[in-house]
């Protein structure tokens, strides 16, 4: 049993075709003409087309992989004379792990280098033509070793690795190539560099081996960061000795490297960038990512340990070089690179914030200087690449965000436009940020830009949420009108009317800022977060709440998505406040609005459609905090949301919760508008009293039941969205299932009655309202009190008086009853949407149980299946045992044979015997060992699945007895 | 944070006899009751003062286990010292001694100052391994001996640093060509005369030049 061959047989099988198989035929061809020593002049003749075969055809590699690899490390081994032989042989070996730009699934280099590695004695034998003993050895034969193992690092085979670690200083022979002749550093430094990455013992063993110094040196000769692709080389080696390594972080560290790198970023006079030395620089930013940030394990002090020594270095100043448009002249991509690594030093420590806030810059090429943050902040407004436009705005917001007196001073900066502006460019932040909302030139994408930083400055900042208030723009273009004489206007007047001009533009097909109005929802959000004053502004402003209320019924007519939950949550802030100020009537005005122009149910449905979106997205950002590009189908809005951040996410979902209490609360209390005081001894004030009480009870049971029937379908949608995984959750599912049934039930009943009710009551209104003119005719006497000899002058003008209001009461509340009913109509579409979750829910549970069932008896059959074959395997071992005996009775009967033929052939010949029955051997071993895990893995799936079963109620040890029993 | 020498050194001896402990005892002023066993190597480092010189040491802890005997001893090139540890309380520890030594002869260079150590002087109580013993076969093998506690820290700093104190010496007498990197020493500045000129570190001491890199 050839289990050597194995992998590359099915390759070959696969790939065979009419011209492969003439390949196969050609390379055993050329390979038996190699092996014939008689012909010395052919061989080398044979070796040369041999290469040239295997460079040209994928299957001719795969050919020599599968059966050229022993006799061309024989010709290395034992024929060390013939340099050109080896030589010949060496490259023969890289050329078979060549990559190709493939189509199809297989990968010959792969697949060879994983036969060539795990023969031990393979890589030994490459490694031994790089010992220092072999420093006289043919320059060209150690090229091709160390290309060899390049080309075998480059498949990300963990084989290799393993084999150099466990032979003697191997690390260190292969690091000592770095002092070699060019050439051969060259290709050290990119086998060490893919090595890295496979092996963090090889990272640690290098450092120890002083890679730091020796790539130091390197870069330091190929001339620092202005040096070729070779620095670009020692530099990818260095991130990836340093990537993830806290060891050799520390090493970095202690050695005293961290000074190098500010040395190495700083750029050496103006001069524009070259490609490669943009590359270099990205590299070398690349390392102090690796340093300050993204550090797996926190258990260092990253910021005494690295970061204050790095600032001390003059990291900062080499960082703000780069990150600037003028000056260096780096490339976009570069500077989005240095204002993260800035925004990293940032977060990480008080020094480097405080540098931010004072550092001054070159920023024009009149070589005026502005603040540094003057110019991080035009590149978050006007950058037209995209990255640089984050970085910038990811900046601002490290700046803000931990440091509140940073914040502060940057608001501190805005200041209300004055009726005869400054000629010029703005000098200031404030400024700046000024003419970004209102300025001539702005334009819709600018203004999302500027409401996104604005949110920065007003997150969590109760004076900068004040400051921002009195904010009032003059004498500039108006986004409307075109009149230069406008009235000065608030900034929450400007938001507001952006806001309907980027919705007016989504909806009119501009495709331009997509994200604007969330930005700038995003913003007034932010904006009225406890700050009561803003939201009663936003609320008291002429034409806002009108605006808003048809923005978000515009969205609720379509799909509802987030412009319109937005929207909603806007709204709420607002009433929110005024329900809870003095002004007694705001909040139910209000509500009569958006129950008129949008109707309670969908407002609330709104409301808490973003409740459940803000709990989806903290969930997605807590389990991959960094995975935006994976999105693919995400829209706008929701790349969006995800990027708010759990605070803001947090805080809407507080909101919401006040907007549900605001609005029961509303229906519960009488109001005081509508109860009249100077009727009370009349029968038609009973009857309107008790109709208006009927219906404020009933519209109060039946936003009790909407909100319950909305918080209960959350529940099973929420488990639904990620019932793939965990037993917790299938936990919660199965509750689920027996608990709707119950409550919903009753439900249905309570809906049902509702509607009667309802149709009763609105009966009821219309006929009075009918009588209203009735009532009229009739005398005052007959409808009102007696009259009283003390109230003359009143007697005439009462039914008067009472008539209007009575008719006015009527048609409210026949309004009000319509909404009553409408709203119950909704509530039944609902309710029966419920039911119809409720089902599916149901059936999914049934069916994922039988599934479990089946996986568990799959697993069970699988178990048994690992057990004979590990069995079969174990009487496989034995006869190979036997054939081991067998081939060493043979191997001393050739021995025999051979007695007087060449020395070394006869070597060989050993050599090749006991290489071939080892691999067998290993190969079985190996074989049986992944039986054995397949057998464990196969036991822990069972656990696993039993122990779902359990949660799903089902005895699992009796039915693992049935599976047993079949 | 300039130094006039640095010295590798190198920490070996069986799994369980506090290596890892010494060395924790030695950086951070701690010790450690629970065996963290070792995985490969660790890396540690501290500056110490010779006769006024900066020396910083740079330390690296292998793994006792047998299974990582292939990793670890790619370690013992270009160490300047060795604490080659046992454990007082337990014989077996001691036995391998031989073994260790071998080891450390193969693929250290042959001027490494080997340190023996009998670690666990706090439990002299469950002694298993005599003073004397240790004493007579470090002059056997030409090596220094101390006993050691890292749990107490009696003999910790004075195990690290007489071991650099003979480096030191022997560089004073010539042994060592400091400029060959294999032997696991390293010159900064301030090595050559006592005027206090500074190194700064990560920098080859011969480039003069300003522009680093
Ligand atoms: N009482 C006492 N216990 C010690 C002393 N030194 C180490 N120990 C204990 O011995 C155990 C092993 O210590 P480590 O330092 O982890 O051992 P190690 O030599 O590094 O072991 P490996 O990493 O496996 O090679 C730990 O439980 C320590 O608490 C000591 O001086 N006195
Ligand atoms: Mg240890």
């Amino acid at each position: 049993m050839n289990f050597l061959g194995a992998v590359g047989r099915t390759a070959r099988n696969a790939l065979r075709t009419a011209e492969g198989s003439e390949d196969d035929k050609l390379v055993a061809q050329l390979l038996a003409r190699v092996a014939d020593k008689e012909q010395v002049e052919d061989r080398k003749e044979a070796l040369t087309q041999l290469c040239e075969t295997v460079s040209r055809s994928e299957q001719a590699q795969l050919a020599l992989g599968s059966s050229g690899f022993l006799q061309l490390c024989a010709i290395v081994q034992y024929e060390q004379a013939d340099t050109e032989m080896v030589q010949g042989s060496l490259e023969a070996l890289v050329l078979s792990m060549a990559r190709r730009p493939r189509t199809k699934g297989q990968n010959p280099a792969a697949i060879n280098a994983e036969l060539f590695a795990r023969a031990h004695g393979n890589v030994q034998l490459v490694m031994g033509l790089l010992k220092a003993g072999q420093q006289m050895q043919n320059p060209h034969i150690r090229l091709h070793a160390v290309r060899l193992l390049a080309a075998i690092a480059g498949t990300g085979t963990p084989r290799l690795s393993e084999a150099i670690l466990t032979s003697p200083q191997g690390v260190a022979t292969l690091m000592d190539l770095l002092n070699d002749t060019e050439a051969i550093r060259n290709e050290a430094l990119l086998l060490m560099t893919a090595l890295a990455t496979t092996s963090s013992e090889i990272q640690k063993n290098a450092a120890s081996e002083g890679a730091f110094q020796r790539l130091f040196g390197i870069v330091r000769d190929e001339g620092g960061a202005d040096g070729g692709i070779v620095v670009q080389d020692c530099m990818q080696l260095l991130n990836n000795l340093l990537q993830d390594h806290q060891g050799n972080q520390l090493l970095f560290r202690e050695m005293g490297y961290l000074q190098s790198l500010p040395a190495f970023l700083k750029l050496q006079g103006t001069h524009a960038i070259s490609k490669q030395t943009a590359a270099n620089l990205s590299c070398g930013m690349l390392t102090l990512h690796w340093l300050i940030a993204d550090k797996k394990v926190t258990s260092m002090d990253t910021n005494d340990l690295f970061v204050a020594p790095l600032l001390q270095a003059g990291c900062f100043e080499a960082l703000q070089m780069l990150a600037l448009p003028f000056g260096g002249g780096s490339p976009a991509r570069l500077r989005a690179q240095a204002l993260g690594c800035l925004a990293d030093l940032v977060k990480m420590s008080t020094a480097a914030h405080e540098k931010l806030m004072s550092a001054k810059v070159v920023a024009s090429r009149s070589g005026a200087q502005t603040m540094l943050l003057h110019a991080v902040l035009r590149a978050a407004l006007y950058s037209d690449d995209k990255d640089e436009q984050h970085a910038a705005l990811a900046l601002l917001t490290a700046f803000c965000q931990k440091h509140a007196e940073g914040q502060e001073a940057l608001a501190a900066t805005l200041l209300p436009t004055t009726s005869n502006p400054q000629p010029g460019a703005p000098r200031t932040f404030g400024e700046e940020l000024m003419l970004a909302w209102s300025g001539r030139s702005t334009t819709l994408q600018v203004v999302g830009r500027a409401a996104s930083i604005s949110t920065i400055l007003l997150r969590s900042s109760a004076a900068s949420k004040q400051r921002f208030l009195n904010l009032t723009f003059q004498n500039q273009v108006q986004p409307d009108q075109g009149s230069s004489q406008a009235p000065s206007v608030l900034l929450m007047q400007l938001c507001i009317t952006w806001l309907a001009q980027t919705v007016n533009a989504q909806l009119a097909g501009v495709r331009a800022a997509p994200e604007a109005p969330f930005q700038l929802l995003h913003m007034l959000i932010t904006w009225l977060l406890d700050c009561p004053p803003a939201a009663m502004l936003l609320a008291s402003m002429q034409g806002a709440m009108s605006t808003l209320t048809t923005m978000a019924r515009i969205r609720v007519q379509g799909k509802s998505d987030l412009l319109g939950e937005m929207i909603a949550v806007c709204l709420g802030q607002c009433m929110v406040a005024t329900s809870s100020q003095a002004a007694p009537s705001g909040g139910s005005e209000m509500i009569d609005l958006l129950a008129e122009k949008v109707g309670i149910a969908s407002y609330l449905e709104l409301v808490s459609n973003l409740t459940q979106r803000c709990a989806r997205s903290s969930a997605i950002s807590a389990e991959s905090p960094k995975k935006e590009d994976s999105s693919q189908q995400a829209s706008v809005g929701e790349m969006f949301m995800a990027s708010t951040g759990p605070e803001f996410q947090a805080a809407v979902g507080r909101i919401c919760q006040q907007v549900q209490e605001v609005i029961i609360a509303a229906f519960q209390e009488p109001r005081p508008n509508l109860s009249v005081q100077d009727m009370d001894e009349t029968g038609l004030r009973q009857q309107f009293t008790a109709l208006e009480r009927q219906l404020q009870q009933l519209q109060r049971r039946s936003h009790a039941l909407l909100l319950e029937a909305t918080s209960k379908a959350n529940i099973p949608a929420a488990a639904l969205a990620d019932s793939s995984s965990q037993s917790q959750h299938a936990r919660n599912h199965s509750s689920d299932t027996t608990q709707l049934p119950v409550s919903s039930k009753p439900q249905a009943d309570a809906f049902r009655e509702l509607m009667q009710q309802t149709a009763g009551i609105s009966n009821s209104s219309r006929l009075l309202s009918q009588s209203i003119p009735c009532l009229m005719m009739l005398k005052p006497p007959q409808v009102g009190p007696a009259p009283r000899p003390d109230h003359h002058g009143m007697l005439s003008s009462m039914p008067d008086a009472r008539v209007p209001q009575l008719e006015a009461r009527a048609a409210s509340m026949e309004r009000r009853t319509a909404v009553a009913e409408a709203e119950n109509s909704s509530l039944q579409q609902q309710l029966q949407s419920l039911q119809a979750q409720h089902l599916a829910l149901q059936q999914r549970s049934v069916s994922e149980q039988t599934q479990l069932k089946d996986q568990l008896h799959r697993s069970e059959e699988k178990a048994r299946q690992a057990q004979t074959s590990a069995q079969q395997s174990q009487t496989e071992l034995q006869a190979l045992s036997n054939a081991y005996s067998d081939l060493e009775a043979h191997a001393f009967s050739l021995e025999g044979q051979l007695k007087g033929t060449d020395r070394s052939q006869d070597r060989s010949v050993e050599e090749h015997i006991a290489a071939a029955v080892a691999s067998m051997e290993q190969e079985a071993e190996e074989t049986q060992n992944d039986l054995m895990v397949c057998i464990g893995e196969e036991q822990q799936k069972v656990e696993r699945l039993s122990e779902r079963l359990q949660h799903m109620g089902v005895d699992v040890d009796k039915l693992l007895c049935e599976v047993g029993d079949e | 944070m300039s130094y006039a020498y640095l010295f590798k050194y190198i920490i070996i001896g069986d799994t369980g006899v506090g290596k890892s402990c010494l060395l924790l005892q030695f950086t951070d002023k701690r010790f450690q009751p629970v065996h963290d066993l070792t995985i490969g190597v660790e890396f540690g480092a501290r500056m110490i003062n010779i006769d006024g010189k900066q020396i910083k040491l740079q330390i690296w802890d292998t793994a006792g286990q047998e299974s990582f005997r292939s990793i670890t001893r790619s370690y013992y090139r270009g160490a300047a010292g060795a604490l080659l540890v046992y454990d007082i309380t337990r014989r077996e520890t001691f036995n391998h001694l031989a073994s260790w030594l071998e080891d450390a002869r193969q693929h250290a260079n042959p001027n490494m100052t080997i340190m023996l150590i009998g670690n666990k002087s706090d439990l002299n109580h469950r002694r298993a391994v005599s003073t004397e013993e240790g004493e007579q076969f470090a002059k056997e093998h030409g090596l220094v001996f101390l006993e050691t506690s890292a749990k107490t820290a009696h003999n910790v700093e004075e195990a690290f640093i007489n071991t650099a104190r003979k480096i030191y010496e022997k560089i004073d007498q010539g042994i060592f060509d400091v400029s060959n990197e294999s032997f696991g020493i390293k010159v900064g500045y301030g090595a050559g005369g006592g005027n206090a000129q500074t190194v700064r570190p990560g920098e080859a001491p011969a480039a003069k030049s300003s522009s680093c890199c």
